[in-house]
Formats: structure tokens, C-alpha cells, sequence
């Protein structure tokens, strides 16, 4: 009686051929000269690369200059404003001719915007010293264009003693113009890192050791004669995927009051491990694999309060594969030491894109710097040829990000 | 500059200096027109058997074969040359994939769940039939046990990794193979005897 008559199977059509279809040639040699035609995709990938650069330059070298009137308190209870520093919204009250006057105007205390609280008050006399010139903060939970607004409806008039210096009621009301921007462009750096994710698949009773093994089945070497000796030899395999703590440093780009662009580089470790008992002996097989990913999110601010933000971000991430190690070790289960059969350090390639959205809180500690914690969900779109990982073993995995914002204009 | 265009003729210089599966694999990845072409003689014909394992139709078959050639010169850079035969058993990898998601996107994966057939007793010898007519017998399974049959016989997958494969049980995985083995097993004792009577 011959059960195993299928185990002859493969040996049998190990050389065996079958005819192409008639014309499958001509098919792929198109399909090959088609796609030779499109772009390749690092082309798409440098293109974005450069116009992220270029945003980001634009924002920090060529942005307009926001409204920053500069105040100089000086002696005798009157406050200057150094003319140069006043641009876009004050200009809208201010003629051009004005910037042809001498530098400094004096006027009196009550025009001046109202210094909020969280500043020491200022007691003016004659032993006071000229202080340096001091930016107009706009305060948490202060809108410019209201400011602005508010500017607009107490005006300087004419009774001002502001010298012959040229008042609001001279220019026709229609012809001030609205300040080109209400929001001030922001960049921020952010560094964050995401907890660790760990998922162990179930346990597989089979014979002989696993295909799965990251090791081929035609390889040479100790771990294929240790294939050999575990080939019908009843087994059972573990394997666990992991995600450890992932690193990202990225930079955000506002694009209105709400929305901004994040972009950056994140750093993810994966760590596959199959067990296999067989025999007498077990045989484990690490893979660490390290990740790039470059994400492009769309950050939206929903609710912003004086210290406290919420948001929601999302977008797509492309990551490669920078760096890979896989170790094979043996191990008697009879007792005795562990043996290393196999260790690489060749790169196993891959690439690989996802689907991000999180949604975060943010507390503002100092004036430029929050810490924000960012709970949300990956997709990563499975492909038939991936290799075995936890990007392969999950479609989505949850995560929890959090880390620190420094905001830099 | 002159633009490379891949060979229409089956007369090529890869086919006249044959490289190795190193140099191929090399000569691929900088689409060398007639390293693609060499690539493709060299293992049209095994990979054309291997996908006819999976499909039936002819259209079927081309589709996937063109589509699984496709992928393989586009993701040649991730391939890991482990020894002369690697290349071989992953191109056949691949056209493996490629044939079990045209199955489902054809919706053609049903699991007939009769009664188990009994199995006689294998008293034949397979090297004495030609691979051509267990292949052709191979292709007369239904799908579903055709599938679990080549998957488990020729891809050496655990019933396990079939059903997660598959999105079945791995009883039905297992129900699935034996009764595809059962029915060949007929198959073969029927061919035989039907050429003992010529």
C-alpha cells in the first residue's frame, strides 16, 4: 500500500513544462515598454520631497513679515513706536509718506495697546531707563484680526497730539486695506515616539520544521541539516510579530489658522520570532527589521484653548526598509547550550505604504513648546509578496504616540 | 538617444549564452531587454505548468502568467539570491499568488462538502504515467480541491496555513485534500488500467 504516493508529486513535475499561450510573450514585452514609460515612483517621491522642501523654505525665508510693532517706553509718561518696525496691519493707518518721517513719533500712553497681566506693570518717572524694544505678544486665546478690528474702531484722530503726524481721517475709509493674512504661519518641530505593539500568533502543531522559516528550504548550511533532521518529526511552531517603540521627528507647516502639513521621518523596529520544536531540539529564528517611513499628514486643530488644543491628523506614510538582521539559533531541548546556526545582516527589501489617523491633545508648557499625547490607527496595505512581519501579520494596529512640539515662529 | 526595445524573435543573445541565475537576476534589474527576454524563456515553460495547476482556462492561465512576470521584473531588486534554484522557486512563488487571486476574484473557491470518499489502496507507480496526464487530471478537481491539493503537495503548506490562506477552517482544509486524493488516486488506477487493456 502506497499512502504516500503524493509525496512523489513534486519530484515528478520538478522539470516538467507546459507550452506558453501563444502570444503571452508579446503581452509582457508590452506591459514591460508601458511601464518603462511612466514615471518610476522615486521620481514622485523626489518631486514631493522638493516641494515640501520648497513650502517649507518659502515659510521660513520668503513668508510676509507678521505684524510686529515694536514699543519703547520712554521717560516723562510717553511711549514711542519705532515707525520701521510697523508694517502690515499698522500700515493700513499709517501712510507711506510717514515712513519718511523721522524715526521716532511721540504718543500718548492711552493709544497704546493695553498691556495684558501676565506682564510686570511699567511705573513710568524720570529715573526710568529706556527699555529695549519689546515685541506685541499676541496672548493665548487672542485673535490678531480682532485686535486688529478693535485698532480699526478707535482710531487716531485728528485732536491726537501726535504732531503734524498725518491721522486715519485723512484716508478714505474704503481705501484701508484688510491685512493679507489672519493667521500667522507656524513651524514646529516635533518629537515623538509610539509604544511598542506585540501580537503572537497562534500555535501551529504540523510536522517537520516550517516553511515559514525565514531561512529557504534550498539553502546550504547548519540550519538546512537541521531542517533535515526535524523533517517528519512532529512540531510545534510560535510565532510572535512586534512593533517596537517607533522614533519620528517631523516638521509642521501651518497652511491656515487650523490646518497645517506634517511631514518628517519615522523610525520603526519590527521584530519577527518563529520557535519550532522538533525532536529533541528547538529551533528559533529572530528577523529585527528596521523601517523608514516618510508620512505627509494633514493636521486639523479643532478646539484651542489658552494651554489645552485638540486636533486631528491623518494621511498617508511610504516606508522602505534601511536595515535588517536575521539569526538563526539551535538549542537541545535535552539541555545544553544554544548554538547560532545562522547570522545575516543583509538587507531584506521592502517597501510598503499606510494609512495613519490619530487624534491628539495638547498641553502648552512654555510659550513655544507643548506636549501632546496622539492615540490612532495604522493600515498598511498587504501585498502577496511582503515578507513575514508584523506589517504583513496586521493590516491595522493600533498606537499611541505622544512627545514634544517646539514652535519656532 | 536610441531608444532599447525588448526583443520580438525568440532568437536572442541570452538565449544563445545562457547566464546564470545570478547574472539573470542582474541583467533583469537593469531591464536589459534581452536579459528579460532570457529570463522569460527559462522559465515560461515551468511556471506556465505551475499556474495551470491552479487555473483551468486558457485566458486564465495567460492572464496570470503576464501579470505574475510583470511583478516579478518590477520587485526582481527584492529578491535574495539563495543558491542556483532560488530564482526558480520564487518567480514560481509569485505565479502561485497571482493564481489564487484570480481564483478569488473569479469567485471560483467553493468547498464541496460531500460525503468523504473512501480511499483504495495506491498499488500504482507515478513514475510510470507522464507528468502531462496527472497534470490534466490535476486541472479535472473542482477548485477547491484542486487548490488545497497543489498548495498542500506542491507548496508543502500545513493545513494551518492553507485555511489562513484560504479563509476556511482547517478541517475543511484537510476534508478538502483527501477527498482531491481519493478522487486522483482513481483517476490513476482507471488510466492505468485502461492502458493495460491497449
Amino acid at each position: 500500500m502506497n499512502k504516500n504516493w503524493t509525496d512523489q508529486l513534486p519530484e515528478l513535475f520538478e522539470d516538467y513544462r507546459e507550452a506558453p499561450p501563444e502570444g503571452l510573450w508579446d503581452a509582457v514585452r508590452a506591459g514591460v515598454e508601458s511601464r518603462r514609460r511612466r514615471l518610476p515612483a522615486a521620481f514622485w517621491y523626489a518631486a514631493a520631497g522638493l516641494a515640501a522642501a520648497a513650502a517649507i523654505a518659502w515659510f521660513v525665508f520668503l513668508r510676509p513679515v507678521s505684524p510686529k510693532p515694536a514699543v519703547t517706553l520712554v521717560p516723562g509718561g510717553l511711549a514711542a513706536i519705532t515707525i520701521p518696525e510697523i508694517r502690515t496691519e499698522l500700515s493700513a493707518f499709517v501712510p507711506s509718506s510717514v515712513r519718511s518721517l523721522a524715526r521716532t513719533r511721540q504718543i500718548p500712553n492711552e493709544v497704546l495697546p493695553v498691556i495684558q497681566d501676565e506682564y510686570p506693570p511699567v511705573t513710568l518717572d524720570e529715573d526710568t531707563p529706556v527699555m529695549p524694544s519689546e515685541e506685541f505678544p499676541v496672548m493665548p486665546g487672542e485673535d490678531p484680526s480682532v485686535i486688529l478690528s478693535e485698532a480699526k474702531e478707535s482710531p487716531i484722530t485728528e485732536e491726537s497730539p501726535v504732531g503734524n503726524l498725518p491721522v486715519a481721517q485723512q484716508i478714505p475709509p474704503e481705501s484701508v486695506s484688510e491685512p493679507r493674512r489672519t493667521f500667522t504661519p507656524g513651524v514646529q518641530i516635533t518629537l515623538s515616539s509610539s509604544g511598542p505593539s506585540q501580537h503572537t500568533a497562534d500555535v501551529v502543531n504540523g510536522y517537520g520544521l516550517p516553511s515559514a522559516l525565514f531561512t529557504k528550504a534550498d539553502a546550504s548550511g547548519p540550519s538546512a541539516e537541521f531542517r533535515m533532521v526535524g523533517r517528519n518529526k512532529p512540531s510545534t511552531t510560535n510565532s510572535s510579530y512586534a512593533r517596537l517603540p517607533r522614533w519620528a521627528l517631523g516638521v509642521n507647516v501651518g497652511l491656515t489658522r487650523r490646518l497645517s502639513l506634517e511631514s518628517g521621518v519615522v523610525l520603526s523596529p519590527l521584530q519577527t520570532t518563529l520557535t519550532t520544536e522538533a525532536g529533541s531540539n528547538r529551533i528559533e529564528t529572530r528577523k529585527d527589521q528596521y523601517y523608514l517611513g516618510i508620512p505627509l499628514h494633514l493636521q486639523y486643530s479643532f478646539w484651542q484653548g489658552r494651554r489645552l488644543g485638540l486636533y486631528v491628523t491623518g494621511g498617508p506614510m511610504y516606508q522602505f526598509a534601511v536595515a535588517s538582521r536575521v539569526r538563526t539559533t539551535a538549542e537541545p531541548l535535552s539541555g545544553g547550550s544554544v548554538q547560532t546556526l545562522e547570522e545575516s545582516h543583509s538587507l531584506l527589501r521592502d517597501a510598503l505604504w499606510s494609512v495613519d489617523l490619530s487624534a491628539g491633545v495638547q498641553y502648552r508648557i512654555f510659550r513655544r513648546g507643548s506636549l501632546f499625547v496622539q492615540p490612532g490607527v495604522s493600515w498598511y496595505f498587504p501585498r502577496a509578496d511582503a515578507p513575514d512581519n508584523f506589517y504583513s501579520a496586521h493590516s491595522a494596529a493600533f498606537e499611541l504616540s505622544f512627545g514634544y512640539r517646539l514652535r519656532l515662529f | 538617444m536610441q531608444e532599447r526595445r525588448l526583443k520580438n524573435s525568440s532568437s536572442s543573445r541570452a538565449g544563445q549564452n545562457s547566464p546564470d541565475e545570478q547574472e539573470l537576476v542582474r541583467l533583469v534589474r537593469s531591464k536589459d531587454p534581452d536579459g528579460i527576454r532570457c529570463f522569460y524563456d527559462r522559465y515560461a515553460g515551468y511556471l506556465t505548468a505551475v499556474c495551470s495547476r491552479y487555473l483551468t482556462g486558457r485566458a486564465d492561465v495567460e492572464d496570470t502568467l503576464q501579470e505574475s512576470f510583470l511583478q516579478m521584473i518590477d520587485h526582481i531588486g527584492r529578491f535574495q539570491y539563495r543558491g542556483e534554484g532560488s530564482l526558480r522557486a520564487w518567480a514560481s512563488r509569485i505565479v502561485v499568488n497571482q493564481s489564487l487571486k484570480a481564483l478569488r476574484k473569479n469567485g471560483r473557491l467553493v468547498y464541496v462538502e460531500d460525503l468523504p470518499e473512501q480511499e483504495d489502496e495506491a498499488d500504482f507507480s507515478l513514475p510510470e504515467i507522464p507528468p502531462g496526464v496527472i497534470l490534466e487530471m490535476i486541472r479535472s478537481l473542482p477548485d477547491g480541491y484542486r487548490t488545497v491539493f497543489n498548495l498542500f503537495v506542491f507548496e508543502k503548506k500545513s493545513h494551518k496555513e492553507i485555511a489562513a490562506l484560504l479563509g476556511i477552517k482547517e478541517d475543511t482544509s484537510a476534508s478538502q485534500f483527501f477527498r482531491a486524493r481519493a478522487t486522483l488516486a482513481k483517476k490513476i488506477k482507471a488510466y492505468i488500467k485502461e492502458q493495460n487493456h491497449e
